[in-house]
C-alpha cells in the first residue's frame, strides 16, 4: 500500500501567546 | 518509557497541522504534519516504541532515522514541558 512521503518532523516554538 | 500529555497543555489541528499551546509557559508551538501525527499516537497510547512501529507502516521512511527523528522530537516535546514521561511513577501511586 503506498506510503506517504516523510519529513523530518519540526516543532516551531511560536513565542508568547501574550 | 510511557508519555503523556502534560496538564495544561491544550492542542488544536489544522489541517494536517496542529498548534500547541502551555497554559502553564504561555507558550505555543507548531506541529508539521509528521510531528501532528506522532503527537496524536503518543497521546493515544504514551508509548513511542507503538507510535513509531505505526509511523512506519504510514509513511516511506527507514527505522533508523525515524527511531531518531522520534527520540528528538520526544526530548524536544518534553523540554518544552508538553510531554511528561510517567517512568517514576507506578500504577498504585495513584
Amino acid at each position: 500500500s503506498p506510503k506517504k512521503p516523510y519529513n523530518t518532523p519540526t516543532l516551531v516554538e511560536y513565542g508568547d501567546i501574550a | 518509557m510511557r508519555l503523556r500529555v502534560a496538564e495544561n497543555v491544550v492542542s488544536r489541528d489544522l489541517a494536517d497541522e496542529s498548534v500547541l499551546l502551555n497554559l502553564d509557559t504561555g507558550t505555543y508551538f507548531g506541529l508539521d504534519a509528521v510531528g501532528t501525527r506522532l503527537w496524536h499516537l503518543l497521546a493515544e497510547h504514551g508509548s513511542p516504541e507503538s507510535a513509531i512501529e505505526t509511523l512506519l507502516t504510514e509513511y516511506d521512511v527507514d527505522a533508523p532515522r525515524l527511531q531518531k527523528d522520534v527520540d528528538t522530537l520526544i526530548d524536544q516535546l518534553i523540554d518544552k514541558k508538553l510531554l511528561t514521561t510517567d517512568a517514576a511513577r507506578t500504577p498504585s501511586s495513584r
